[in-house]
């Protein structure tokens, strides 16, 4: 691919596809907010990054999902299965897309037209939704932080807004934001009818020498004269990060400050209340101004008074009513201006001053100081930690007190531990835009300037907070993106090197014939050793570099069984055991469409409807399971149902029907062996298989599959039970460890896994069963081959020999002894598959180039057997 | 450039891009007494306003923007700054 970005898109949009996949699948499943977030976070970064390149649909189609995704995060719009449907059918579309783009880095053409259907269908739902997304913005509270904004910002709010909509909403761009090309503050200061806005520090700037101008630590809060919809649509894109309210302006009213009984705001409610009677609204907001000549500015009251002198010309007279009545005292609960102002009014002062001593304490602890000072200053911030503790929130309390008590460790230790508490979960430090109004009651200076300050004192033992390695601690694994080709080659080379190590063996044996040095002999031999033990560490590194978690094949089921269920109107749930189980990638692709062969299986002809399984005593729901674990050097796959079963004996004689077995034959069949015949190829083409209560859908197929991978596929299953399928395949198909057997002078390879033992058999041992040469082996009847016949190799000239050597090998589950003439040395080497003229050749698996350049033919036994 | 240095402030004016934020605070941090002119911006990315916060130079002038000023407007104004350069 020309286009290195775009190269580096694909990877990354297939990954952010099937996070949203799975997790739409999860919230599904249950109302996940986490769930929720990831699709949206996954779709979101899609639309942006695609952007960067010429798929306008792919993009107009995203952005339609993330639209249909914001309304459900809203609670506007309920998750059915149907919008599900609809977006996993968008982005399986996107997912073409991107295929078509790794090809032909473009869209197809029709991609214009099927996103406009898809996006139709998007909005239809959306549009639905909308009028109940409506109902809800306008009944929704306003946020806390409008508490703690100066009067004066509130006054000019409430008159911009006059009788218009009013949204106050919080935009806090995370820390990253920069490098994504977020400019934040323009975003805000371009928002509609901006009228006051606030802006907040998250946490305390670090100190000028380590300050980091690229991480955004500002949380921007804002009241906008415009509806809500408005600046919805504005923040689209930061949708995530922000928070919107559609407000009253009655909302805006709130009283702070300390109780106030003095006898003279009792003269002014009597008389307020007379000149309201008597709509004299200009007599009302003078006598308010005269009151707040003569009384301190700090108290509830003084507050309420100057909400009465502004509201007096314009404002319905029963709020004024309320206001007064505030000022009077004493009125019960019900009567309450805006609850929310009252009841926070005497708590979010002090919240907000304790969170800036709290905020100071972290700065503390965040210079660094000799022990002696060290041990002072972490009882003394100890101290104020406590101090403040009745004051913050809830949690945060909890988590500092947790911190307190968790002592030991050493300073150091206990440092970060404080350090950590104080900013889990620390509100953020107001910094208003404008000169406190005189009645605030805070006196700690603004946030921001603390460290700033710290410079300017000339102190030059403040050094950056020790923050910094225990978030390098904390990041995530580095990871390499390579392409499988490198890894391949690499893969190549190493096993190239494992056969050319094999040549210096043989060479220290030519050695030793043609010059008998023996002493030459042995010092290559000694090489041979060094070189042999880097290559195996060179192969198992690049073995793991290929290796994979099994849920990458696993995680597509999901899906596949969703959509399965859903159209055979089954119920499904679906297990999924040992997804961490690695294995070869390759191996692993081998097997990810006899899986899905398997799985469609199960579900289709395994597990029966809800209605015939509740009247087979079963929970209406069947369960299919997914597993998957690590046995020797194999990786075992299981797919187990609890569903019907299959009959033996209608397997029985439908195999007798089409000509596979004989009656002989199946007589001598156990129940097993014939529930395995669905395996045979052509058991199941020849006729439909649903007159049949199993399954046997290409079976063949998938055992074909798995054997050519190195593999192998049996099947266990009781009648009405239910079944599993179990698929064995080697760890990985790079090199092979085989050892060579010699018959009638030609050598063969066969490969190591499947040997047992080797065994040396007298004739007189040999038993002769029907047709069949057997012997015992520890009690057991082991049938005998021998491989000479099966290849078709002449009779031996020489006598019978006084032993035969017997190979014992694994088929399938089935032990089988080998008849050869004897064993020769053992080896890794790469099999290569046959081709041109010689594939299809059955009885080989591959051939493998041997040290001295021989070429060895290695042998499939099951073929032979 | 948006961002030059005179002998006694940092002018910045016109549109500050966020390419600005690192020299500025390189040079904040390397004058003793900063002082930041601001009658001239126009409009600052968000990094520059962050710079500014954390430096907390003195200020001449008010920026037009209304999120500069909201950033901005806790920081000690220079007095009368205007009126000697107009004079």
């Amino acid at each position: 691919m020309k286009n290195a970005l775009l190269a580096q898109f694909i990877p990354e949009a297939r990954e952010l596809l099937e996070i949203a996949g799975s997790g739409m699948l999860q919230l599904e499943k249950s109302n996940d907010a986490d769930a929720l977030n990831d699709i949206f976070r996954a779709v979101h970064t899609l639309k942006g990054t695609s952007g960067l390149f010429d798929v306008a649909p792919l993009t107009a189609l995203v952005h339609a999902a993330e639209d249909l995704l914001v309304e459900v995060r809203a609670g506007a719009l309920t998750l059915e299965p149907e919008i599900v449907d609809g977006l996993l059918d968008s982005l399986d579309l996107v997912g073409h897309w991107i295929d078509a783009l790794e090809s032909r880095e473009q869209l197809p053409a029709d991609a214009d037209g099927m996103m406009k259907g898809r996006v139709a269908a998007l909005r239809r739902w959306l549009d639905s939704g909308a009028p109940k997304a409506v109902a809800n913005t306008e009944t929704q509270p306003a946020p806390a932080w409008i508490a703690g904004w100066p009067e004066e910002d509130l006054r000019a709010a409430y008159r911009a807004a006059a009788d218009g909509p009013l949204t106050a909403w919080s935009y806090e761009p995370d820390e990253a934001c920069f490098f994504r090309g977020d400019d934040p503050a323009h975003l805000v200061s371009g928002a509609p009818g901006l009228v006051r806005l606030r802006v907040v520090l998250r946490q305390p700037f670090a100190p000028m020498e380590s300050f980091d101008p690229f991480v955004c630590l500002l949380r921007f809060e804002v009241l906008s004269a415009a509806p809500t919809e408005a600046v919805a649509d504005h923040l689209r894109y930061v949708a995530d990060q922000a928070s919107l309210a559609g407000i009253r302006p009655e909302d805006l009213i709130g009283l702070a400050g300390t109780d106030d009984a003095s006898e003279i705001f009792g003269d002014f409610v009597a008389q307020a209340r007379r000149s309201l009677a008597a709509d004299d609204r200009n007599g009302v907001a003078a006598a308010a101004e005269a009151l707040l000549r003569i009384v301190g500015p700090g108290s509830r009251q003084a507050c309420a008074l100057r909400w009465i002198a502004f509201l007096a010309p314009s404002a319905a007279p029963d709020s004024l009513l309320r206001l007064v009545g505030e000022i009077g005292g004493g009125c019960p609960a019900g009567a309450a201006v805006n609850r929310q102002g009252s009841e926070i009014a005497p708590v979010a002062p002090l919240r907000h001053v304790a969170e800036q001593i709290l905020a100071a304490q972290a700065e503390v602890l965040g210079v660094a100081a000799d022990g002696g000072v060290a041990d002072g200053r972490i009882a003394a911030v100890r101290t104020v930690i406590e101090r403040c503790l009745p004051h913050v929130a809830p949690a945060r309390a909890a988590r500092l007190s947790e911190a307190l008590a968790a002592r030991g460790g050493g300073d150091a230790a206990e440092t970060l531990r404080l350090r950590e508490a104080l900013a889990a979960d620390a509100e953020p430090v107001a910094l208003p835009a404008q000169a406190r109004a005189p009645s605030a009651p805070s006196t700690a200076p603004s946030e921001a300037r603390l460290p700033a300050e710290a410079p300017d004192s000339g102190s030059a033992e403040i050094k950056a907070p020790e923050l910094k390695p225990t978030e390098e601690n904390r990041g995530p694994a580095r990871m390499l993106r390579v392409e499988q080709g490198k890894v391949d080659a690499l893969m190549n080379f190493v096993a190239e090197l494992t056969v050319a190590k094999n040549g210096l063996a043989y060479l220290a044996e030519r050695v030793e014939q043609v010059s008998g040095s023996r002493q030459l002999g042995r010092e290559i031999k000694e090489q041979y050793a060094v070189i042999d033990r880097i290559a195996q560490g060179l192969q198992v590194g690049v073995m793991a570099i290929r290796m994979m978690p099994v849920s990458q094949v696993f995680q597509r089921f999901p899906r596949l069984v969703r959509d399965i269920t859903r159209k055979l109107g089954k119920d499904v749930t679906l297990v999924i055991q040992g997804e961490d189980t690695e294995a070869d990638k390759n191996v692993l692709e081998s097997l990810a469409d006899p899986l899905i062969h398997m799985v469609r299986n199960s579900l289709d002809h395994g597990i029966e409807t809800p209605e015939v399984r509740r009247a087979a005593g079963k929970p209406a729901q069947g369960t299919l399971r997914l597993s998957a674990r690590q046995e020797n050097d194999n990786v075992i796959i299981e797919v187990a149902d609890d569903g019907g079963g299959i009959d033996p004996q209608a397997v029985r004689e439908k195999a007798l029907r089409s000509g596979l077995i004989t009656a002989e034959q199946a007589a001598q069949m156990s129940q097993e062996e014939l529930v395995n015949l669905v395996f045979a190829a052509g058991f199941s083409t020849r006729e439909q298989v649903s007159d049949l209560s199993g399954r046997g859908v290409g079976m063949d197929v998938v055992r074909s599959a798995v054997r050519k991978a190195g593999g192998d596929v049996w099947l266990s299953s009781r009648v009405g039970a239910g079944t599993c399928v179990t698929v064995q395949l080697p760890l990985t198909m790079a090199v092979t460890r085989i050892v060579t057997i010699a018959v009638r002078g030609q050598q063969f390879g066969v490969v190591m896994d499947s040997v047992v033992e080797t065994v040396k058999v007298r004739p007189s041992q040999i038993h002769r069963i029907k047709q069949r040469e057997t012997f015992i082996l520890r009690d057991a009847v082991i049938p005998l081959v021998r491989l000479a016949d099966s290849l078709g190799l002449p009779a031996a000239d020489d006598a019978v020999p006084d032993e035969e050597a017997v190979m014992v090998v694994r088929v399938g589950r089935e032990r089988i002894g080998i008849v050869v003439d004897g064993f020769r040395e053992r080896m890794e080497v790469i099999v290569r598959p046959l081709d041109g003229l010689l594939t299809g050749l059955s009885g080989f698996s591959g051939t493998a180039l041997l040290g001295d350049g021989r070429v060895l033919l290695v042998l499939n036994l099951p073929d032979l057997i | 450039m948006p961002f030059d240095l005179r002998d006694d402030c940092l002018l910045l004016h016109g549109q500050c891009p966020i390419e600005e934020a690192e020299p500025l605070l390189e040079a904040l941090q390397g004058a003793t007494v900063p002082v930041v002119d601001l009658s001239d911006l126009e409009q600052a990315h968000t990094a520059v306003l962050q710079v500014l916060m954390a430096a907390a130079p003195t200020i001449r002038g008010r920026p037009a923007d209304p999120v500069a000023a909201a950033c901005l407007g806790d920081l000690p104004q220079a007095e009368a700054s205007t009126g000697d350069r107009a004079g």
